[in-house]
């Protein structure tokens, strides 16, 4: 059996669509989401097992419910007001620590968060492991118990890779669609009790960890000016906006 | 005294510019508390790119002579050498995605503070620095600190300090770096094809053209054939958001955006594109916006030079009987 664990990291819907109505205050990070189709299209041709891992807030529990209805074995959630307010550093600590409590071979990860976007985890996580981490995987195409092989997409190089297990890996997309999940599995997991792991049942240092833990903090944030000046505004005259295009372009009419 | 290394991308080729604004940086900064820098380079040793570096104001060298490009985590280990050695109190990486593997690993190896896409860095105080990035969709700007005593690091994005050369700068200096510990290529993984995606003239080439027309949601799909005709008439390329995209409308080479390419055209003309950020980040190096939108509070109105308020199927029309017939 190969333990695939994908970390996750659950987002504030009004994020990702910002005038939709919007149903659910939280949603799995559409680069996370993306990662979980793909492991799940594995599943259905290599026995694997795939385990979810998540730091957060209680109540983001729900919406991780989603994974295991869509396929996923199992969900951890890492919960703990000592985790609050993490950077990168303190955020990969605690994801490395639940780790070295799992079986994995091969740990999983979106490309980056929608609402912190450094994508810097991965790659952390694979240093505090102490193996490589391989960005931009557009296709894993084998999955052997210590053996991978991959495509990495990076510019306008495609390669073929094969890597000796564990490593970390992202995959390079995001996807925007909600999956279409079967109404009976979703009654299934409801019923599923998501694991909740708090510091003190992790082997942990809890200077580490937390707002404590991080070695960085924002200490201001303003709005970005967008433009330097008005734009020219043009309406109802349908024609004299389109001979303003023309000009615009540099063509003449007919 | 302030030390600071500047991490240069090796072999950059095309992404050389990258190198250039961080040296540059690097030696802004110094002019105000005279901090050391030193520039690495882990690429076989060339006279002709310290002549250049020295130019945006390089003048302190360290060499790593790697024969070719290895894997990110061979120069993360390199650069933790040299980081014990030196002690910096400032590192600035290139905004590549190899920089941001390497800073992200010596991050975590060196226990440093690490701020991911700079568009700012300013002194704080004597040895602190303050680093300005967009977050959230590049909704607000974050100003971030280092507090902890560790050393202070940060990945720089591309084509926002400028690469502005600098007087003469006297002789350089030049050390050479071995790495003590052989670098280990045990966890490399083997490589068993490599293919290079050569671009075809029919291939869609966004990246570089000087006109594009954006299509967008609010472009009936029944007028995209229109607008691709357009198009040719116009030397214009055709592009779109990521909605078009993901109804299979147009293909991915054409997103334009976060998940999609960057272009820096002379016009961008947006047909009902609500201008949302991650499509806009995508057109940060547009010179001139154009927007048709039935909306005027549209997003994109805030970006726009020209805002048009109009149905796009009207409009898509009127262009079309002018140019080809009805
Ligand atoms: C992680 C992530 C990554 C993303 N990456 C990208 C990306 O790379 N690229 C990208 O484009 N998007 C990306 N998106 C999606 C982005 O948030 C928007 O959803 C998308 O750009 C909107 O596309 P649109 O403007 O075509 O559609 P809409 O937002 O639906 O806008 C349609 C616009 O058309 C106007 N309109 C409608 N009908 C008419 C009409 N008849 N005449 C005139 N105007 C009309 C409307 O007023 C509206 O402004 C990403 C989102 C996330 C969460």
């Amino acid at each position: 059996m190969i333990n695939i664990i994908l970390c996750v990291k659950v987002v504030l819907s009004s994020i990702v669509y910002k005038n939709n109505n919007i149903v659910d205050k939280y949603m799995l990070n559409p680069f996370d989401l993306y990662a979980l189709e793909q492991v799940l299209e594995i599943k259905r041709t290599t026995e694997c097992k795939i385990t979810c891992l998540c730091m957060g807030k209680e109540e983001i529990k729900e919406a991780l419910v989603q994974c295991k209805a869509m396929g996923a074995d199992d969900i951890i959630l890492l919960s703990d007001k000592k985790f609050a307010g993490a950077d990168t550093y303190a955020t990969v600590y605690v994801l490395a620590q639940a780790l070295k409590n799992l079986d994995y071979d091969i740990v999983v990860c979106g490309k980056q968060a929608v609402d912190g976007e450094t994508g810097q985890v991965p790659y952390g996580l694979a240093a505090r492991l102490n193996c490589i981490c391989m960005g931009a995987i557009s296709e894993i195409e084998v999955l052997e118990k210590n053996r991978v092989i991959v495509t990495q997409q990076k510019d306008n190089i495609k390669r073929k890779l094969a890597c000796k297990l564990p490593i970390v890996m992202t995959y390079d997309d995001c996807t925007l669609k909600s999956p279409t999940i079967n109404l009976m599995a979703l009654k299934r997991a409801e019923k599923y009790q998501v694991t909740i792991l708090k510091a003190q049942d992790l082997n942990l240092d809890t200077d580490k960890v937390g707002q404590q833990g991080s070695k960085t903090e924002v200490y201001s944030s303003t709005k970005p000016e967008y433009r330097k000046a008005e734009p020219i505004l043009l309406q109802d005259e349908m024609e004299e906006m389109i001979s303003k295009i023309y000009d615009i372009l540099r063509i003449r009419k007919g | 005294m302030i030390r600071i290394l500047v991490v240069t991308h090796p072999y950059a080729g095309n992404d050389g510019n990258i190198n250039f604004e961080l040296i540059r940086k690097a030696y802004d900064l110094s002019k105000g508390n005279s901090a050391d820098v030193k520039i690495l380079m882990m690429e076989k040793f060339s006279d002709e790119l310290i002549q250049l570096y020295k130019r945006y104001g390089g003048k302190n060298f360290l060499i790593y002579e790697a024969e070719q490009e290895l894997e990110y985590i061979c120069y993360a280990e390199l650069i933790a050498q040299v980081c014990r050695k030196y002690k910096p109190n400032l590192i600035l990486y290139p905004g590549t995605e190899l920089g941001k593997a390497i800073a992200a690993t010596i991050a975590t190896i060196l226990h440093a503070a690490l701020i991911a896409d700079c568009i700012d860095i300013q002194p704080l105080n004597e040895d602190k620095y303050s680093f300005s990035r967009t977050a959230m969709n590049d909704s607000i700007i974050a100003k971030i600190r280092c507090v902890k005593d560790c050393i202070q690091m940060c990945t720089v994005k591309r084509n926002v300090f400028e690469a502005k050369e600098v007087c003469s700068i006297g002789e350089e200096n030049i050390e050479f770096v071995l790495s003590d510990k052989a670098i280990q290529d045990n966890q490399v993984p083997e490589i068993l094809e490599t293919t290079e995606n050569i671009k075809t003239v029919r291939d869609c080439q966004i990246e570089n053209a000087r006109i594009i027309f954006g299509i967008g949601r609010g472009v009936l799909k029944d007028d995209i054939k229109k607008v691709e005709d357009l198009a040719r008439i116009f030397h214009a390329e055709i592009a779109c958001t990521r909605i078009i995209v993901e109804e299979q409308i147009m293909d991915k080479s054409r997103q334009i955006g976060q998940s999609g390419k960057m272009v820096s055209p002379d016009i961008y003309v947006a047909f009902g594109i609500s201008g949302a950020s991650q499509h806009m980040v995508g057109l940060k190096n547009a010179k001139k916006i154009i927007a048709i939108n039935r909306d005027k509070d549209a997003m994109i109105c805030k970006y726009a030079d020209y805002v048009f308020i109009a149905d796009t199927h009207k409009f898509i029309a009127c262009m079309y009987s002018d140019f080809v017939g009805d």
